[in-house]
Parts: C-alpha cells; sequence; structure tokens
C-alpha cells in the first residue's frame, strides 16, 4: 500500500488578530503595482470618458448633474427614522428621492432595531432615477420588533458640486406583524463624516 | 529498525529536487523511533520529522531518487513513474546507507531489513520545493519540501471564503462571503481578482464595516468606477465589484485600516447543468494562467508572479503565489441540496466531502476541513431517482410581464432516438499541447483521446491536431478509421508534450478551415484547459468558421475556463464535459461516446405558441444528444394548462413529441427565474457582440440596460458600495493584490510570467 500525505493538507487558518500587525513593506515588494496603472482613472472627466474604447452610454442612462474635472465630489448620509407610536413595526416602505440634481446614492445601509439590521432591498429600476423605494419586513414576533421610534436604515450618497442637497422622503406604507397598517411618521436626518 | 518488532509495508519516496534532501524514514502503526530515517543530501544526519498521518489520492506523478545499499554494495538510481498507485511496492533488498561507501560525512544510519520486507515511509513535508521535471506536479499537489528553505507563509488580505449553496430543482442560489483583513501597520486596499461560474447572475452585495452592513448599488461600470476611486482617495471605507470576464471578476476594497476586517458578501443563482444522469454543481475557485496572444494589446488577463503587478502589460492580472509561497488563505463551502425527487447518489472527485442526509429528497455537502485550500474547481455531481428524467417547465409568474413571467423549459430528447444508429463521423481531434497542459492535464487528454481513436468505426475518418505557438496535423487530411490508421494515430498521440503559447486560433482554423465531407457527420473535439485571454477571438471564429460541423469540448484540468468551453459548445451545437485531474477520463470520454453513437435530434424546433413567448434563448435550439437535455428561457403570457409541440430530425426521420405545461405558479418558488432569463439575455448579446460588429453600441447598451433592470453585473455594470459615514485618516494607503496559489496540477514555470 502507498500511503501518500498530500502537501498544503496543513492547517491554514489565521485566527483573527493572532497575529501581530506587520510592517507595510517598500511598495515594490507588495505589488501594489495597480496604482499606478489606477492613476488614470481618478476623478475622470465624462468628456474624457467618451474617448475611451466603450460606445457612450444612451442619453437616457445619464446620471443626472453630470461633472467635470474641477466639480468637487465629497459624500454624506441620511438616516431614516420611523416612529410607529407604540405598534410593532414588522414592514415597512419608503420612497427617497433628490429633489436637486447633483446626488448619488452609493450604498443603502441596515437599521439599528436587530428586526432590521440586514441592509433593506431597493428597486432597481427607481434607483436608476437618482430616487429609491426601499422596502423591508420581519417576520419576527412582536415582542422582537420595534416599537418607538428608531433609525430603519441609511441613504449613502455622493454629492456633486457645492449646492446644498435637498431631499424627499415619503412612508408608503408600514404594518404590524398581521399586515395590519400603522399609524407612523418618518423623518430623515442628514450627516457627514467627521 | 528491529525488524522482528515492526512489521512495516511498502515504501515510497517523495522526492525533493534541486539540491533539497529528503526525508525517508520507517514506520509502523506505532511509529518507530525518529533517528530510524536517511538523509541522501550527505549533510549529516538530522532529526526526522514523524508524519502522522493524512492520506490524499493515488494517481500523483512522482518523480523518486533512491540509494539501496545492500551489506556488500550501494546501489543508486533514479526510479520514475507517472502514476503511483496502491498497488506499487518498492522492495529494498537490504539496508539502506545515508552515504555511499567512503564519502565524508556524519556517521551512518542503517535501515536493516528482512529479504521481502517493505518499507511504509509518510513523508510530512515542511518546505516545498520547485518542480523541476514534467511528472512532478505543481504548486497546491505533491511536493517535497526543501529542508533548507521553509515555506514562506505570507500575509494577505483575504482571510477566508465562506460559500453556502442552495439548489432547488436546477437552480442554485450561491452566497460568498470573502473576509478581507489588513495583517499590516498601515492602511491598504485589497485588490482580489476572482471567478465565478460562467453563466452566474451576480444580483447582491453587501459590504459588512463591523456591525453594520451596507447594500452596494449596481451602476454604469464607469461610474462606479468613479465613485469608488473618489471614496477612496477621500479615506472612506469602499467596495468596487467588477467583471473582467463572464467567469473572472475583480473585487477591490479602500482604506482598511490595520488589524480591521471588511467582510464582502456577493449572491449569484445559476442553472446547473444536466450531464449523462447526474446535475452537476461547480463552484470556481482560481483562475487559471491565461496565455494572451501578442496582439492582444491590454485587452486580456495576465499571469504575473506575486509582486510583478504591470509586467504582463495586461489590464486585468492575477498574481500567483510561487511553489513555496502560501497566503494563508483558505475557503469553506457547504452546499443544500432539495431535489423534489429521491436522490441516489453523490459524488465529488475534486475534494474530500462530508455528506448529511436528512432526507431521501435533501443532502447537505460540506467540504472537508483539510481540503481547504482554493486552487481547484469544486465539482458536485448528484443523481436523482426516475428512470429517466422528463423534460420539465419551470415558471414564475412576474409583475414584470403583465399576465405572464418567465419560464425555463429543460428539454430531453425523446427515448426512442436511443435506438437509432448514427451516421458516419469525422472525427476532428484538437489537442491543446500548450505550456500550461504541461504534465498530468495533458496525460488526462491523451487517455481521452486515445480511447475515442479505439472507438472509431470503419466508415468513420479522422484527424489529430496540435496546438501551441502553431498548430501541426496528424496527417495532410482526415484519413479512414481502419485499424492501422488508428494504430500510427495513437502512437502519435502518445508522443505529443505540453509546451509553448496557446495559440488555440491556430488549432480553430486547422479543424474548420478545410472542405466538409458531405457523406460524414463531422465532430471536432477541442481539449484543453481554455487558458487564453482571447476568448472573444476564439468565439467569433467558431461562430463563423462552423459551417455543418459540431464542436464538442473537453475542458481538462482542476481550474479550466468554463466560459469559453461552455459557449464554445452553445456556439458549435455541441456539447461539453469536463475532466478534473482526478477524474476517470476514460470514463468521461466514454460516456460522450455514448451519446455521439446514438442519432441527435437535429433541427429542432419547439412550438411555445400556446404560450405566447418572447424573446426566448438560446435563439437556435442546439441539436439535442441522448442524455444531455438543453434549457430554453424565455418569457411567457397566459394562465392554466396547455403543451409544447417539439419536433425534429433524427438520422432522417422526422420526430415529434409533446411536453405538458401548467403556467400557474402556486408556491412562487422559483423567483430567480426572472434574474436566469435576464442572464441569458445577456449572454445571448454578448455572443451577438463577438461576432457582429456594433458601431452604434446598440448591442452594449441593451446588455446595459438589462443588467441595470434586473439588478445584475454585467461587462458594463459593476457594484459599488460606500461608507459615508465614516473616514479613515491618512491617504488611502497601499494597494495589495490578493496572490492565489496556481491550479492544481498546473505548472508555475510555464505558466506565469516572472
Amino acid at each position: 500500500m502507498i500511503c501518500v500525505l498530500a502537501a498544503g493538507a496543513a492547517d491554514v487558518s489565521q485566527p483573527l488578530g493572532a497575529a501581530a500587525p506587520v510592517p507595510l513593506p517598500p511598495r515594490e515588494g507588495l505589488g501594489e503595482g495597480r496604482t499606478g496603472d489606477d492613476s488614470h482613472r481618478d476623478a475622470v472627466p465624462l468628456n474624457e470618458k467618451q474617448l475611451d474604447a466603450e460606445p457612450s452610454p444612451s442619453p437616457s442612462l445619464r446620471g443626472r448633474g453630470e461633472d467635470d474635472a474641477d466639480t468637487p465630489l465629497r459624500f454624506a448620509y441620511v438616516e431614516i427614522h420611523i416612529d410607529p407610536h407604540g405598534r410593532p413595526l414588522a414592514a415597512w416602505q419608503f420612497e427617497f428621492e433628490a429633489a436637486t440634481e447633483n446626488i448619488v446614492i452609493v450604498g443603502i445601509e441596515g437599521g439599528e432595531p436587530a428586526a432590521f439590521a440586514e441592509p433593506p432591498y431597493y428597486d432597481p429600476k427607481a434607483i436608476q432615477s437618482q430616487r429609491v423605494i426601499v422596502a423591508d419586513f420581519n417576520t419576527a414576533p412582536a415582542d422582537q420588533l420595534p416599537d418607538a421610534p428608531a433609525r430603519i436604515a441609511t441613504i449613502h450618497v455622493m454629492i456633486r458640486g457645492d449646492v446644498q442637497p435637498r431631499y424627499v422622503l415619503k412612508l408608503t406604507t408600514a404594518a404590524d406583524p398581521a399586515g395590519r397598517r400603522i399609524d407612523a411618521d418618518i423623518r430623515f436626518e442628514e450627516g457627514t463624516a467627521p | 529498525m528491529k525488524t522482528k518488532r515492526h512489521r512495516i509495508f511498502t515504501v515510497m519516496f517523495v522526492m525533493l529536487l534541486t539540491g533539497g534532501g529528503w526525508w525517508l524514514y520507517g514506520c509502523t502503526p506505532n511509529w518507530v523511533n525518529e533517528s530510524q530515517f536517511v538523509d541522501p543530501s550527505n549533510v549529516g544526519s538530522r532529526t526526522g520529522q514523524r508524519g502522522d498521518g493524512g492520506l490524499a489520492g493515488g494517481g500523483a506523478a512522482l518523480a523518486a531518487e533512491y540509494q539501496l545499499e545492500t551489506k556488500d554494495s550501494f546501489v543508486a538510481g533514479n526510479l520514475r513513474k507517472t502514476r503511483f498507485t496502491s498497488k506499487d511496492r518498492l522492495l529494498l533488498a537490504r539496508g539502506v546507507r545515508k552515504n555511499p561507501p567512503g564519502s565524508p560525512g556524519t556517521k551512518a544510519q542503517l535501515i536493516a531489513l528482512s529479504p521481502n520486507d517493505e518499507l511504509w515511509v509518510i513523508s510530512k513535508p515542511t518546505t516545498v520545493a520547485p518542480p523541476t521535471d514534467d511528472e512532478t506536479p505543481g504548486c497546491g499537489a505533491l511536493v517535497g519540501v526543501l529542508a533548507n528553505a521553509p515555506q514562506k507563509r505570507l500575509p494577505m488580505p483575504l482571510k477566508h471564503t465562506a460559500v453556502s449553496a442552495s439548489i432547488s430543482a436546477y437552480i442554485a442560489i450561491v452566497n460568498v462571503t470573502q473576509q478581507f483583513h489588513n495583517p499590516y501597520d498601515g492602511k491598504i486596499e485589497a485588490a482580489y481578482v476572482f471567478p465565478l461560474p460562467q453563466n452566474a447572475a451576480v444580483s447582491e452585495f453587501v459590504m459588512v464595516v463591523g456591525e453594520r452592513r451596507i447594500r452596494g448599488i449596481i451602476r454604469e461600470r464607469a461610474e462606479a468606477e468613479r465613485i469608488y476611486h473618489e471614496a477612496r482617495r477621500q479615506g472612506h471605507v469602499a467596495s468596487l465589484l467588477t467583471q473582467e470576464r463572464p467567469n473572472i471578476f475583480t473585487q477591490k476594497v479602500a482604506n482598511i485600516e490595520p488589524g480591521k476586517q471588511i467582510d464582502i458578501r456577493i449572491t449569484y443563482f445559476h442553472t446547473l447543468a444536466y450531464e449523462d444522469g447526474y446535475y452537476a454543481f461547480r463552484f470556481p475557485m482560481v483562475v487559471g494562467p491565461r496565455f494572451n496572444p501578442p496582439h492582444m494589446a491590454g485587452g486580456g488577463v495576465g499571469a504575473v508572479g506575486r509582486g510583478r503587478g504591470g509586467q504582463s502589460g495586461q489590464k486585468v492580472e492575477v498574481q500567483y503565489l510561487r511553489p513555496n509561497e502560501r497566503s494563508g488563505h483558505d475557503i469553506s463551502l457547504s452546499v443544500d441540496i432539495n431535489a423534489g425527487v429521491p436522490i441516489e447518489q453523490i459524488e465529488c472527485t475534486s475534494h474530500a466531502i462530508n455528506t448529511d442526509r436528512t432526507s431521501p429528497d435533501r443532502a447537505a455537502v460540506t467540504i472537508a476541513a483539510a481540503d481547504r485550500i482554493p486552487n481547484k474547481d469544486f465539482v458536485l455531481r448528484y443523481r436523482v431517482a426516475g428512470q429517466r428524467i422528463k423534460s420539465s417547465v419551470l415558471v414564475h409568474r412576474d409583475e414584470r410581464v403583465p399576465g405572464g413571467g418567465y419560464f425555463t423549459l429543460m428539454l430531453f430528447p425523446p427515448a426512442d432516438i436511443a435506438v437509432i444508429e448514427r451516421r458516419a463521423m469525422e472525427m476532428i481531434f484538437v489537442l491543446d499541447c500548450s505550456g500550461s497542459m504541461n504534465g498530468f492535464p495533458i496525460e488526462k487528454a491523451k487517455g481521452a483521446l486515445c480511447y475515442a481513436l479505439n472507438r472509431l468505426r470503419p466508415g468513420d475518418s479522422f484527424q489529430v491536431i496540435r496546438f501551441s505557438n502553431n498548430a501541426s496535423k496528424f496527417g495532410p487530411a482526415p484519413v479512414e478509421a481502419t485499424a492501422a490508421n488508428i494504430r500510427r494515430a495513437v502512437k502519435y498521440v502518445k508522443g505529443l508534450k505540453g509546451s509553448g503559447g496557446t495559440m488555440m486560433i491556430e488549432g480553430i482554423r486547422a479543424a474548420l478551415d478545410f472542405p466538409h465531407d458531405p457523406h460524414r457527420l463531422r465532430f471536432v473535439s477541442f481539449m484543453t484547459d481554455g487558458f487564453i485571454g482571447n476568448e472573444p477571438a476564439i468565439l467569433g471564429a467558431v461562430h463563423k468558421k462552423l459551417g455543418p460541423s459540431r464542436v464538442f469540448s473537453f475542458g481538462v484540468g482542476q481550474a479550466p475556463n468554463t466560459f469559453l468551453l461552455d459557449r464554445m459548445a452553445v456556439l458549435g451545437r455541441g456539447a461539453v464535459a469536463y475532466v478534473g485531474l482526478h477524474d476517470d477520463a476514460e470514463r468521461i470520454m466514454a460516456d460522450f461516446w455514448q451519446r455521439i453513437s446514438h442519432a441527435a435530434l437535429t433541427d429542432v424546433e419547439v412550438d411555445l405558441s400556446s404560450m405566447q413567448v418572447s424573446d426566448v434563448y438560446p435563439r437556435r435550439v442546439p441539436d439535442l444528444f441522448v442524455g444531455r437535455p438543453v434549457i430554453l428561457t424565455g418569457r411567457f403570457r397566459g394562465e392554466g394548462k396547455t403543451m409544447v409541440r417539439v419536433t425534429g430530425r433524427a438520422a432522417g426521420c422526422n420526430v415529434q413529441y409533446d411536453i405538458p405545461v401548467d403556467l400557474s405558479d402556486p408556491v412562487n418558488q422559483h423567483a430567480a427565474l426572472a434574474g436566469v432569463w435576464a442572464r441569458m439575455q445577456i449572454a445571448e448579446l454578448t455572443n451577438q457582440c463577438t461576432y457582429t460588429d456594433d458601431p452604434h453600441g446598440e448591442l452594449t447598451g441593451m446588455i446595459r440596460q438589462t443588467a441595470l433592470d434586473y439588478h445584475l453585473m454585467s461587462a458594463y455594470t459593476s457594484f459599488v458600495a460606500v461608507d459615508s459615514a465614516t473616514k479613515t485618516a491618512g491617504a488611502y494607503g497601499t494597494t495589495v493584490n490578493v496572490a492565489v496559489p496556481v491550479p492544481e496540477g498546473v505548472r508555475y514555470e510555464t505558466t506565469v510570467n516572472e
């Protein structure tokens, strides 16, 4: 009988945080050579994009408020809060839209209550025109659902230019575990990273 | 060793090449004294390392050098075999001495053996030696270790990949979680090039930062890249997922602070292949090193050594670990199968698995803990009960199609064509003899090819074409399948080796650029790992030159280019089969031969008028071969029960049969069908791009719009996620490309640009 031990069968797991931080070696040692290649992509103006090999996107797909190399870009977030007025909140849907044409949605984050910690789903058609329809639900029992004001989602945005953004927020529906509509209020709070 | 005290077994040597030492020691079930070993490198005796178990599969190609010394003489020699099996035995005549008689060095160790005794050796490598000959496997397979070059474990940003798949009927939904962490003392950006199944519809993307989870947004690719780069520049944690090929993706995560971890969760779904009675679930784990023809001008996929970014000149690069390097990245994988009917058999030749049968029609499969290095595709096959799987339809009613929804039709040929004999064939075998095929892959392919040659019948004709940097043929034209010609061809095939580049276009021209024999049905069989970077050129050539031929592609190796091979089969109206290094190549070729030994249902037309269908893909129904169904996907309108009629021809006879269809969707359990259809539309449009000019960008525009509407990745859409709520300090940091092992069985030296 031939017995052969396969190379590489050793345990390869590395416990998180078990090893001391490794000093970053000089750039050439890490093979990060892509940074040089990537430099041309930083803040590529839209008019230069038309020189790329890819055909230009059709007009209906262009984002509103196209920028050029000098347009400042910044990132911000909008927290969405719902107050179900003491009723267990099992499902909700809201519509969020930027009233100014300089906003790009770049992420949708889950909420604070455990029942809505997972990031909610959004309507892919609507988001192409800088508005988003977001909804979520949870089939947990009522005692595991939020019944007080809570942050149920955060919209991450990129803002072009210096114009102060304006948002429109509308609560489409809110429901309890039995599927009954409940009276709830919705509001938003803007913020930027410190 | 006191043979009287120990029962010993077959000797096995693992050679450590190129200046290395090797460890040879005797062991018994109770393990022998550590000092009883021999090191023939003449560097002195040293304490050996006891092997402590772990068996790999047989079939390894090893080269062993042994030194035997009898009581009176010293014998040295080389033993080379292409395959060791459990029946191999080496009998030592007498003891083994470390040093030749009279040579300087330390005191010799002698293991005394009695006649017919066998010495069982288990060697646990502590370092890895680079392979130096054709028979030594590449990184990730069985290799020896260098005593004086300990294996380098490199810190890499990708710590772990967790895969969780759920299969219902023949649709798989797969969740992939990549754990990126920063082991360095400064901020980094992680960049990772990885594969997914070529028909995967990537629909969800979530970035996990600590306890926070941010869902990524699908955007036009250029816009997504701009957002990501700006977020990176400003210090925000951000991630970007882009598609380089339908089966190759790039994941970037920016501003990972020291010691921090960022998880990326990707969800995709796809239909499973059904092959000769088995459903097959494949999860690719590593992109094989691609050959890019000189004219690619940056549009290929480069293969470079770790730390050699930019050397290939290609826009997309995969960095590979050298044979003596390890990253520590491992993978866990679980598959939950809900077949809906009893499962008769489950097998996996690529990995060791654990299987839990929770009920007759359900099974839970996980990769064994000892087999988690991601250097080969995971392939799981299972057979379900039923004398014959019948054609069937899945539907999903969806408001996006008013009054209807989406459907898939799995179309099997009727059973009665299995008794119809085939026509005479003209078999054109095309064998990839490039450097990446060197070793295991080409041996597998040659074995399958020789099997097929010996199954040709009188009246058939054949040709054998090899390609690497160029193409050459067995003969100037196809020859009759006589016994003499077959013998000569087998000899020719056995003499072929793997080296050089992969100019596959030359092989295609040689196979298709000559007149078709009107009295025979031409089958062109490509045997390759598909490690090329110019897939569009290859697919375009197949489409243009196909004519009345049929293309059957055989993917060889542990990580073949399934996108290329599947598309070649679709464009070629044939089929595809995969031969892994641990698969029985002859069995797979026998299945293929069984299939083409019967008439195929050709000129297939499917009357779906009762379903009011639209946008059905593929546009042209391929031939139906025994054991190989075809899946049609489309949109429908209507309700209730109806009938679909299939017509075609088999060996000159008309064939017709009906399939009952129920358009209701009471349990709404196939919501993924909408995405499956969208993915098929994208694939069809992408195919058209390979052989149709698109001067106004209409095709690319349609691809982009479909992907945006159905929230799918494509070549023109990408996922981006930005954490706007926090900023990391300092410059955005250093980009660290995640280096990966070359696929098992592939030689680093002949495939990676150093």
